[in-house]
């Protein structure tokens, strides 16, 4: 590709590129982000791509007309291997290999829809045909995730084909420094990587300091269990990313930028560098960007996947080539941040925001989200729920109208307990609370928060105690251990837990968890530790009757924990099968054949394989 | 000067100075730990946790490396922040069993019993005065952290000896609870804690041992000085020497 040195080159190149772009006819688009690779989109890909070429078709089209595209992630991830095809939007579920020639032949060729392949509405088990009227996707507004499908993320061309770095255009060529700042402050973006600072108001700061360089980052070291926006926008749309940067650096004055990957990223890491690549060699980044005289480059940085790296400070010691450890922020990054120069860190999705603002505006963006907090928020949405993925919507909707509406409830024939958002230091909510609107604020005041965008849903088998106990154990293994409240309280209030769950805590171990959770929160250095307690704090709060219920009567009401709880034999059920005495692994099962089993609860360990094996219902928690 | 209230207290401050440093010169007791004047702030043990307002809002912070602003009203000993000293001891408390020197600051504080399963997981703090120093002030960087979480713990290398260290013994002058033990005998300085063995150096003038060939090595390499003047303790050079 030729590079691009001014302003013309530029709307040159897009306006042949989407010239030719109008031109494309049908595609099919399959996801090949990490999720959907895992679930096998990779052998429905090629097996595609193979009965396209047999029908006497080049699957890679010319430039960017292509009849086959390897995309980003649609979100719709408990139905992946997804295939959609464009321009009607078709949309296939749980495809396989052997569905391509079908797909290829009937619909692509000849416009006939694959009944068997549609997704179909749970309540009326109607088949929906496309892509806009699934209720996963009607209820989102999807902005950011809005090139997921359509372009070939590994391609600066189809970036540029659909309007991509019309924003840098309009910011290099049209905008002076301090009107960006503006206009992201006047947009009210706030930081979505969890703490929700305003946008504009770090720019401004960074903006203002004088230095001989300054640094903008990209922090994508999303570490929260079950979180996977940043990697999916990273994969699926690398340039929007690489686009918000560049406009942030020309805006605060940086002349250099790094992605913060991590490791466990290799797909994100892959399209990342090669967006890098593509737009220096473009002419996007280097020297002297358009003929505006503005220089900047990006690097990746790589983590090595400790959780805490994701603190912006630990990610900062981390780029330095120090250990990812963090320290006290009473001195802005904005003012001596990385290398102790001004610089602006802001996560992967607030950074793909800002073309967004640019391209239309503070004020059309502010027609979106709440008064305080602008814009959409990407979720993903896992646990429990029927339809699982990644959600767009705006910042505001309430939990009711995502979990259910969009994630069409509790997966089983289970009851709706709890939702936890903002990760594994995030808290748990309550059905009570399901109405109200999604916000930083409103997050926090619930005694949660929004963080990266973590959404895990709980229907009623599930302990809250244990919950609490799952995350006080994961965050106690990933606090750095650099200060005591962190290290040390985490490691008690595990203790603790851990005592509850099995029935030898006292009560006044209850009121001394909830007395240390706050020091924890109080006192710790970093928002690893000031948010651990979370998850305990939020279930002490709205879960007490189950914290009493362990310690008191010795009993776990959702029938989890272990050391709590006996298995037994319904006598009128069992037919002696000796189906569960044969799987028995430590022989705690008597019966003959024919004869009502019997559990023997001093041998019993407590695993549930009886129950999980037993076809007529016959084994119960006590 | 920065005005600011600490306690009530009205203080000139010096500009660019910590709200620990301004409560010392005032007299006010402010616990400590992982602070010391010879290397930098580290915040970690948060026992100097103070409270600062500013413009009607109040923030928890560490006095050792929060520096004083105009007009601060500083709070040292709220019930908010004895409540959570409290709690960091016995957490302290809890980790390294009831060692002299975090009873003498128990008490001062006002730990009357530590709650928590006191389980002696070890001994040290982890304050990081001694990986500082030896960072800082030293710059040998023998020994650094290993570890994170509960796991973290003070090793040199591989937890093996290592040449970088000088065995100058530092990290055990500055350690607040003193568990770097360190030994001489037969000619040798030993630091068990970091596996490490050092050949002293007698003065050629009085014979007395006065310090390790790694450091001598250290200052030849640091100062170029002769023999003449590197193997002579400083008692006698200071007798027989005009340098």
């Amino acid at each position: 590709m030729r590079s691009i040195r001014k302003k013309e080159d530029l709307l040159n190149l897009y306006e042949n590129l989407r010239k030719e772009r109008e031109k494309q006819g049908k595609f099919i688009s399959v996801c090949v982000d990490t999720g959907c690779l895992a679930t096998g989109s990779g052998a429905v890909f090629s097996a595609l791509k193979e009965e396209i070429a047999k029908a006497g078709l080049n699957p890679e089209g010319e430039g960017v007309k292509k009849i086959l595209r390897g995309t980003g992630s649609l979100g719709f991830d408990s139905e992946n291997p997804v295939v959609v095809i464009y321009p009607e939007k078709i949309f296939y579920r749980k495809v396989r290999p052997g569905d391509a020639k079908y797909i290829v032949h009937k619909t692509l060729l000849n416009g006939e829809i694959i009944e068997r392949l549609l997704y179909k509405d749970p309540e009326t088990n109607e088949p929906i045909p496309y892509l806009d009227d699934i209720p996963f996707y009607k209820h989102q507004k999807r902005l950011l995730l809005a090139n997921h499908g359509i372009i070939d993320p590994l391609s600066i061309e189809e970036y540029i084909s659909i309007g991509g770095y019309q924003a840098l255009l309009k910011a290099l060529t049209e905008m002076e420094p301090p009107q960006i700042v503006e206009e992201v402050k006047k947009s009210k973006l706030r930081g979505r990587g969890g703490a929700g600072f305003p946008t504009g108001i770090k720019w401004e700061d960074a903006a203002k300091r004088d230095s001989d360089i300054k640094y903008v980052i990209c922090n994508a070291d999303e570490g929260d269990p079950g979180a996977y926006m940043d990697r999916s926008l990273l994969e699926g749309d690398p340039h929007s990313v690489v686009e918000g940067m560049i406009i942030g650096a020309y805006a605060v004055g940086a002349s250099h930028g790094y992605i913060y990957v991590r490791r466990e990223y290799p797909k994100a890491l892959e399209s990342a560098t090669k967006a890098i690549e593509d737009a220096r060699e473009a002419g996007l980044l280097g020297d002297n960007i358009l003929g505006t005289g503005f220089s900047f480059d990006i690097e990746i940085a790589r983590g090595g996947g400790a959780f805490v790296a994701g603190e912006s400070t630990a990610l900062m010691a981390s780029i330095e080539g120090k250990p990812a450890e963090p320290h006290t922020k009473y001195i802005h990054a904005t003012q001596a941040g990385l290398y102790s120069k001004p610089t602006v860190l802001n996560n992967v999705e607030t950074w793909a925001n800002v073309p967004i603002i640019i391209n239309k505006g503070a004020d059309w963006y502010g027609n979106i989200g709440t008064e305080k907090s602008k814009g959409t928020k990407i979720f993903s949405l896992v646990g429990a729920v029927k339809n699982s993925g990644l959600v767009e919507v705006p910042i505001g909707t309430t939990l009711r109208e995502v979990i259910f509406d969009i994630g069409g409830g509790i997966a089983s024939e289970k009851k709706f307990k709890a939702v936890q958002t903002g990760g594994p230091s995030g808290g748990v909510l309550p059905e009570s609370l399901l109405d109200m609107p999604i916000d930083f604020d409103t997050l926090t005041k619930a005694g949660s928060m929004m963080g990266s965008g973590g959404m895990i849903i709980m229907d009623e088998h599930t302990c809250m105690v244990d919950v609490a106990r799952y995350y006080i154990d994961f965050l106690s293994k990933e606090s750095c251990g650099k200060c005591t409240p962190c290290r040390e309280g985490l490691r008690q209030m595990l203790d603790i837990l851990t005592r509850i769950t099995q029935g030898e805590a006292t009560m006044d171990d209850l009121d001394l968890l909830e007395e240390l959770s706050y020091v924890v929160k109080d006192a710790s250095l970093c928002g690893l530790g000031q948010t651990a307690p979370n998850p305990v704090l939020s279930t002490l709060k709205y879960f007490r009757d189950e914290y009493v219920a362990h310690v008191r009567d010795k009993h776990c009401p959702a029938g989890v924990c272990a050391a709590l709880i006996e298995y037994e034999i319904i006598p009128e059920k069992c037919t002696g099968c000796l189906a569960c005495k044969v799987r028995c692994p430590v022989g705690a099962i008597e019966g003959e054949k024919g004869e009502v089993h019997k559990i023997d609860p001093d041998k019993c360990i407590r695993c549930g394989i009886c129950m999980e094996v037993c076809t007529f219902d016959a084994v119960r928690i006590k | 000067m920065v005005k600011i209230t600490i306690d009530g207290k009205k203080i000139s401050a010096k500009e660019g100075e910590t709200v620990l440093k301004a409560a010392q010169r005032a007299g006010i007791f402010i616990p400590t730990l992982c602070n010391n004047d010879a290397v930098k702030p580290y915040s970690a043990c948060r026992m100097c946790l103070v409270e600062v307002a500013k413009n009607g809002r109040t923030k928890l912070v560490t006095s050792c490396d929060y520096p004083v602003e105009e007009g601060i009203e500083v709070n040292t000993n709220t019930e908010r922040i004895q409540r959570d000293r409290k709690v960091i001891l016995e957490l302290l408390i809890a980790r390294t069993g009831e060692t002299p020197e975090l009873k003498k600051l128990a008490e001062k504080v006002g730990v009357k019993e530590v709650r928590f399963k006191v389980r002696n997981f070890d001994d040290c703090i982890l304050c990081g005065l001694c990986v500082r120093v030896c960072d800082e002030v030293v710059g040998a960087h023998a020994i650094g952290f290993r570890g994170r979480g509960m796991e973290r713990e003070v090793v040199p290398p591989f937890d093996v000896e290592n040449e970088q260290c000088l065995a100058c013994g530092a990290c055990a002058e500055i350690c607040p609870v003193n568990i770097i033990d360190i030994f001489e005998h037969d000619g040798t300085r030993e630091l068990p804690k970091w596996h490490k063995k050092s050949r002293l150096v007698a003065c050629r003038v009085c014979g007395k041992y006065f310090a390790t060939e790694e450091e001598i090595e250290m200052i030849r390499a640091k100062t170029g000085l002769p023999d003449e003047i590197l193997y002579v303790c400083p008692d006698c050079r200071e007798h027989n020497f005009t340098i």
